[in-house]
């Protein structure tokens, strides 16, 4: 009888309840205040004044005083009414603030409240704890042993406090696996904490484990949606080929690791190029320190053996001392090695919104570029000025101006310099409008190359402009033109145009679906065929939903070579689904040849993504090799997870139990899927010699912890 | 002095004789409450030959021999063997102390009703309320209200009382406190039992809204 009349108390309140979970009283529901701790809605009560007891059954809501919690249970018992108060109750259920908890147990008095061997859930996190303490003067919460679950991670912890939206989890381990059983991987810290509004998790001295393997993570690593979109993985591909007629040596597929963090601001990067059978094997290791005002750097780079080290102290509020050493050993060409000694006095210049600056330098170098071994002591002085208007609707003029004067005395050389920089920038609407102006007058006279000291004359004029619009029915387009003009030639560069880029495309949105189409063009090399500039004109297209990529592109080059039609090229990428994995291979064939010359099509680029879809998320891995330039990407993405791994929150977690109804009748959670799908991913830059990626987690969904957003509505 | 006139004569003839009848009534008297009754005046009282009733206009007392119930009232009437009226009446029995505007009892019927400003004090138990009943035979009280307790402090639409066991129930809406504890009844009315015992000497009573059996019982006329 008894049993039949519990659910339909519970039902009874929390059908009168609402999403506050507060107890409601029904017709049938007597009501007790105690006071000082809260109000007991109920079925039956039975005092005992023998025993100072209060007994209430038959399905019992209890709603705090002053702080916001109400408790269900079938039974209640209540002690210490004339005294020191206590309550007790089996099984009950506390719903707090978007909380529910079920424990075993429950005890409380007028200070504290506590549940032992509590199922946790809350809108973005759910769990265990074996125990839950509330003080019911603060309002603050306590979990010992929580082992808690979100959408995108889960969180375990010897105590975790929560005070509003904000998590603070002790000695956490937190991983991207709700998959049940020991995860793949995760971070332990000294603390963590959770900003459930704001979604984001700052861990404090925290290190990554995965297996035996443990990677210091610094001091302070801070996980949320904005930081997830900037997070690198500490690893880096690089493809470097050689080109003889650049005199390029290359250095092959190489694969680099780090930074590592191996203490207190020291930290390492290690990894290996020539991976490819083509180039040779060689190992790359650095390790970089910082400390207040110094860094080092030191190991092999691609570039050779290098040391560096600078320290900059200030001596006085407007005066920095400094000292650099450069080590750059890149095997037996261009070897540098140098010793600076720095002073540099600095001012703002408040009317101008810029600042001024005299430095005067003292240097030991030693260099060996093609022509031969130089070395030798050189003293130097320069003076900067930086200045500016401030923003105003007619636009912002800038002047940078230097000079500088270098006297080599094992020479008997100098060098003086001086380097104007007028700039003009101006919005006109959707337009971005930037005028600059580069003037440096030199008389070239440093021993050294360029790479070191050594300047060159230049006058050089430049404008660019960036057009960028949308509007209706997703479309939006953009346009850039840059023009960069050498007035006076050196040997690095002639007279001419040296960049006349112009370039427009229109990209239209509908659904998944996304069609873009552009056209650029360098036109340097067509007024100045001096067999140095770039000349070619290029159109393209390109459809796909993210999985699905169809495209089309056409190029005609006239410079440096006349080659003509080079590309008339059609692409595609299709996404295979297997159990687990994701495939999506691309290809690209260039039919020019066929145009041209009757030739067979030539596979212009070739790629392959694959995608690893566990519970921890979705690790997805690529390169693609598009006309020799190669890029590798590697993203992760929380949101997505395996099938049948456990999702926590709100939403389809936690034990479907009394729990469930109590959560659905006092402000049932009505869940969403989440976007599952995302692709942030850091490619190399179209055109770059070398194609480099770091993986990034994907920017999509709506953050590390709301997978599955939850609304709170009336049953 | 002047010799009493004969229709005075005729009175207190008639009057000793009720007394005498009253106190010795056969039957009744060993069966049933109020059957057995004392009155004492406290001054004159007249009998109305035709009618049978006689008048306390200075009030009296009146014992119930059997149960001990005593009444006290400013002014009372009766009718033997049938019925008692007092004002600003007083009542002592097994019940406890009751005090009210107007008293009738019911003689044949063994019964109480009391209204007007009416206060029931027993061991453990202050209440006012606007009507009472007592079944001197069953011994039940039956307060209907609004009833107000002030020991225990408690309101209620309507209270019966178990005059033998001193238990009380709460019918209807109604509030108890004790304490720091305030119960509530469901706001379409309820039960509630208030069990009377002692705890270090002192009377308490403990509240339970599932009413046993045997109070139940007891009351079933009143709850039918």
């Amino acid at each position: 009888m008894r049993r039949t009349r519990v659910p339909l108390a519970l039902l009874l309140l929390l059908a009168a309840g609402v999403a506050s979970a507060q107890c409601e009283r029904s017709p049938t529901t007597s009501e007790l205040s105690i006071r000082g701790f809260g109000a007991a809605y109920f079925h039956q009560v039975r005092t005992d004044s023998t025993h100072d007891r209060v007994d209430f059954y038959g399905g019992v809501c209890l709603t705090g005083e002053g702080v916001a919690w109400t408790m269900l249970a079938e039974s209640v018992t209540v002690r210490g009414l004339s005294g020191d108060l206590s309550v007790s109750a089996q099984q009950p259920t506390l719903h707090l603030e978007g909380w529910t908890m079920t424990a075993a147990n429950l005890h409380a008095d007028r200070r504290e409240l506590t549940l032992e061997t509590v199922q946790v859930q809350g809108k973005d996190l759910s769990g265990t704890a074996t125990s839950v303490t509330l003080d019911l003067q603060q309002g603050s919460l306590r979990l010992d042993g929580a082992a808690l679950r979100g959408p995108t991670f889960s969180v375990r912890g010897t105590m975790a406090t929560v005070r509003g939206n904000a998590v603070t989890v002790v000695y956490p381990r937190i991983s991207s696996c709700t998959c049940a059983g020991s995860p793949l991987y995760d971070v332990e810290g000294s603390s963590a904490q959770i900003d459930l509004q704001g979604q984001s998790v700052v861990l404090r001295d925290g290190s990554l484990h995965a297996g035996p393997v443990t990677l210091p993570l610094g001091a302070s690593l801070t996980l949320s949606e904005k930081a997830l979109q900037d997070l690198s993985l500490p690893v880096k591909v690089t493809y470097l080929p050689s080109d003889a007629a650049a005199g390029i040596t290359g250095t092959g597929l190489g694969v680099t690791v780090g930074p590592l963090h191996l203490g207190p601001g020291v930290q390492a990067d290690i990894g290996a190029t020539g991976l490819d059978a083509d180039y040779p094997l060689a190992g790359l290791a650095m390790l970089t320190g910082k400390a207040e005002g110094d860094t080092f750097r030191f190991g092999k780079a691609p570039g050779g053996l290098r040391f560096d080290m600078t320290s900059d102290h200030p001596v006085l509020p407007w005066l920095d001392a400094g000292f650099d050493t450069r080590v750059l050993e890149p095997g037996n060409r261009d070897t540098l090695r140098e010793a600076v000694l720095r002073l540099r006095a600095h001012t703002p210049v408040p009317a101008f919104r810029g600042d001024a600056g005299l430095q005067l330098l003292a240097a030991g170098s030693s260099q060996e570029p093609a022509t031969g071994h130089v070395a030798g002591a050189r003293v130097g002085a320069n003076a900067s000025l930086r200045m500016g208007t401030a923003p105003a609707p007619w636009g912002r003029v800038t002047l940078r101006a230097t000079a500088s004067e270098t006297l080599y005395p094992d020479q008997g050389a100098s060098q003086w310099g001086v380097e104007l920089q007028p700039g003009y920038g101006v919005r006109l609407g959707p337009v971005q409008v930037d005028l600059g102006y580069l003037a440096r007058f030199t008389d070239s006279g440093s021993p050294f190359t360029t790479t070191l000291d050594r300047l060159e004359p230049a006058q050089r004029p430049s404008l660019d402009l960036q057009a960028k619009g949308a509007w209706g029915a997703g479309w939006s387009a953009s346009a850039t033109f840059a023009a960069r003009y050498d007035l006076v030639g050196s040997p690095s560069v002639g007279v001419g145009f040296n960049r006349l880029h112009v370039g427009a495309t229109v990209a239209h949105r509908s659904g998944a679906w996304q069609l873009s189409a552009g056209v650029d063009s360098a036109l340097e090399g067509a007024i100045a065929p001096d067999g140095q500039r770039a000349g070619y004109l290029q159109g393209s297209v390109r459809l796909t939903d993210g999985g699905l990529e169809f495209g089309a592109r056409a190029r005609t080059t006239w410079a440096p070579d006349p080659v003509g039609l080079d590309r008339l090229e059609l692409s595609a990428a299709v996404p295979i689904e297997l159990p687990g994995v994701e495939l999506r291979p691309y290809l690209a064939l260039n039919f020019a040849p066929t145009v041209t010359a009757g030739a067979l099509p030539a596979i212009s680029g070739h790629g392959l993504d694959v995608t690893l879809v566990s519970c921890c998320g979705a690790l997805q891995l690529g390169y693609r090799d598009q006309d020799g330039t190669w890029s590798v990407s590697v993203s992760v993405d929380l949101q997505r997870r395996s099938a049948g791994s456990t999702q926590a929150s709100g939403c389809g977690g936690g034990p479907a139990t009394g729990t469930t109804l109590a959560v659905a009748g006092s402000g049932a959670q009505t869940c969403r899927a989440g976007a599952t799908t995302g692709g942030g991913s850091t490619t190399a830059a179209p055109g770059s010699a070398n194609g480099s990626a770091s993986g990034s987690t994907s920017a999509s969904g709506t953050g590390i912890m709301a997978g599955a957003a939850s609304d709170a509505s009336p049953p | 002095m002047r010799p009493p006139s004969r229709l005075a004569v005729v009175r207190v003839v008639l009057s000793v004789v009720l007394v005498v009848l009253v106190a010795a009534g056969p039957g009744w008297a060993e069966t049933a409450p109020f059957a057995a009754l004392t009155v004492t005046p406290n001054g004159p009282q007249r009998y109305d030959i035709s009618s049978g009733v006689t008048t306390l206009p200075q009030g009296g007392t009146v014992v119930d021999q059997d149960t001990g119930v005593t009444l006290e009232a400013a002014s009372m009437t009766y009718v033997e063997g049938v019925s008692i009226d007092a004002t600003d009446a007083s009542v002592t029995g097994s019940f406890g102390r009751l005090t009210a505007g107007s008293i009738h009892i019911d003689v044949p019927a063994a019964t109480l009703r009391a209204t007007g400003d009416l206060k029931l004090i027993r061991g453990g138990l202050t209440v006012q309320a606007g009507t009472l009943h007592y079944d001197a035979t069953r011994e039940v009280v039956d307060i209907r209200g609004p009833v107000e307790g002030t020991s225990p402090d408690f309101r209620a639409d309507r209270v019966l009382l178990d005059a033998k066991s001193g238990d009380v129930l709460l019918l209807g809406r109604y509030r108890f406190s004790e304490g720091a504890l305030t119960l509530t009844s469901p706001t379409g009315g309820g039960r509630l039992e208030l069990h009377l015992h002692a705890v270090d000497g002192k009377p308490v009573y403990d509240a339970a809204t599932e009413v046993s059996p045997a109070l139940l019982a007891r009351f079933s006329a009143e709850l039918r």
